[in-house]
């Protein structure tokens, strides 16, 4: 009987009926057995479980600093190619220039481009990103930028997602906002719209990422409405730079 | 009517065991085989014709669940069964070490007894060990199962 169930590929009368019975509690407790050998097993080589353990935490902790560096150089990577793909800008000239230093509380920016490549003080500076801020002083091979958010730091601006487009004058507060002060006080400008350069200066060209608005409030002393814009350029992971001459 | 009731009980908690405990406590070849210890710890209070019965149902329910020949089982265990029978009318004074002593022997027995009938086909040496291994394990089991069996049985007379 048993050989002819085997030929036919199942399990005999006897064997089915003596495994169904059997098995509905073997199976929980092997899991038990199981838990309970595992528990044992634990208590017995807690020390070196404990060892192993701090070992694949330090190792989750390199990885993560790791993981973190990677994306902090991918970024890198992505704007310098925003960089490489700007578009040829009519009558002016992208010097690339590396930075060097970051003075956040006085909102300046070390470059390691000069006079000796022809930099002058109110060049514009750009990245992939957008408008960094302004040449403020010049040495032999270093400027410094003042950077949009510094104080007293004016760019014209327009708000690219209007139609027609609303102007205004981007100001540095010495936050990390900048606020635009819109020279329409009925102006329809709202949170979410883009902000770019205006183009009056002879020093920044038009259609310049500066950032986005944020939020939009009357101003009752002035009559004016204002508007705080949050800049594109994310400052902390400036490497390279490029300023228009 | 009761004793064959509990050896049923008993043989299918043998069957329980050895399908969910056995393998997790195996050294190399060898793990412990609770229907045998069954047979041995029960049959040491039983009559031939009883231990040649038990012999039957702990063959029955080892190869049951070791999804193998049960004639081979049955058979080995049928003649472990008998000859533990035949040992019990040697009136032998039943203890823990005796208990323990039988169920090795018997275990050794049973075991060798399957290998000559050819349901072992590998190599030799792995198979001695893991028969040793598992006679020096029932032996050990059989002792406190027999204790407790022989408690039993007292407090029921």
């Amino acid at each position: 009987m048993q050989s002819v169930s085997a030929h036919r590929g199942s399990l005999d009368v006897v064997t089915a009926l003596i495994q169904k019975t059997i098995s509905p509690v073997a199976r929980p407790l092997a899991g038990l057995f199981d838990a309970m050998g595992d528990y044992s097993h634990g208590v017995i080589r807690s020390h070196s479980l404990a060892e192993q353990n701090r070992a694949m935490k330090a190792q989750l902790d390199a990885m993560s600093i790791y993981a973190e560096r990677i994306d902090q150089a991918e970024q890198e990577i992505e704007n310098l190619r925003k960089l490489l793909d700007q578009p040829p800008l009519p009558g002016m000239t992208r010097v690339n220039a590396p930075v060097i230093g970051l003075h956040q509380t006085e909102g300046l920016l070390e470059v390691g481009a000069g006079t000796n490549k022809g930099i002058q003080p109110n060049m514009a500076v750009v990245n992939g990103q957008g408008l960094v801020g302004l040449v403020q002083t010049v040495t032999t091979d270093e400027c410094q930028v003042a950077l949009l958010t510094t104080l007293n730091i004016n760019v014209g601006g327009v708000d690219a997602s209007r139609k027609p487009p609303e102007t205004g004058l981007l100001s540095g507060r010495g936050g990390p906002v900048l606020t635009m002060t819109l020279f329409n006080s009925k102006s329809t400008v709202a949170s979410g719209d883009r902000i770019l350069t205006e183009g009056v200066s002879k020093h920044i060209p038009a259609g310049i990422d500066i950032g986005r608005v944020i939020s939009v409030e009357d101003d009752p002393y002035t009559g004016t409405r204002k508007a705080s814009v949050d800049p594109a350029v994310d400052v902390g992971i400036l490497r390279e730079v490029q300023i228009l001459k | 009517m009761k004793s064959a009731v509990a050896a049923v009980a008993m043989l299918w908690l043998s069957g329980v065991l050895e399908s969910s405990l056995s393998p997790r406590l195996a050294i190399g070849y060898g793990s412990p085989d609770f229907p045998l210890i069954v047979l041995v710890c029960l049959g040491l209070f039983c009559d031939r014709r009883a231990t040649t019965l038990l012999g039957f149902g702990a063959g029955l329910v080892q190869g049951a669940v070791a999804g193998a020949n049960l004639t081979l089982y049955i058979a080995t265990r049928s003649v472990a069964g008998f000859l533990l029978g035949w040992f019990n009318q040697l009136e032998v004074q039943g203890n823990l070490l005796v208990a323990g002593l039988v169920c090795f022997v018997v275990s050794l027995g049973a075991q060798l007894l399957l290998m000559f009938l050819g349901v072992y086909h590998g190599s030799l040496p792995p198979f001695l060990a893991g028969t040793l291994i598992t006679a020096v394990y029932n032996g050990v089991i059989a002792m406190p199962v027999y204790a407790l069996l022989n408690k039993l049985a007292r407090s029921t007379r």
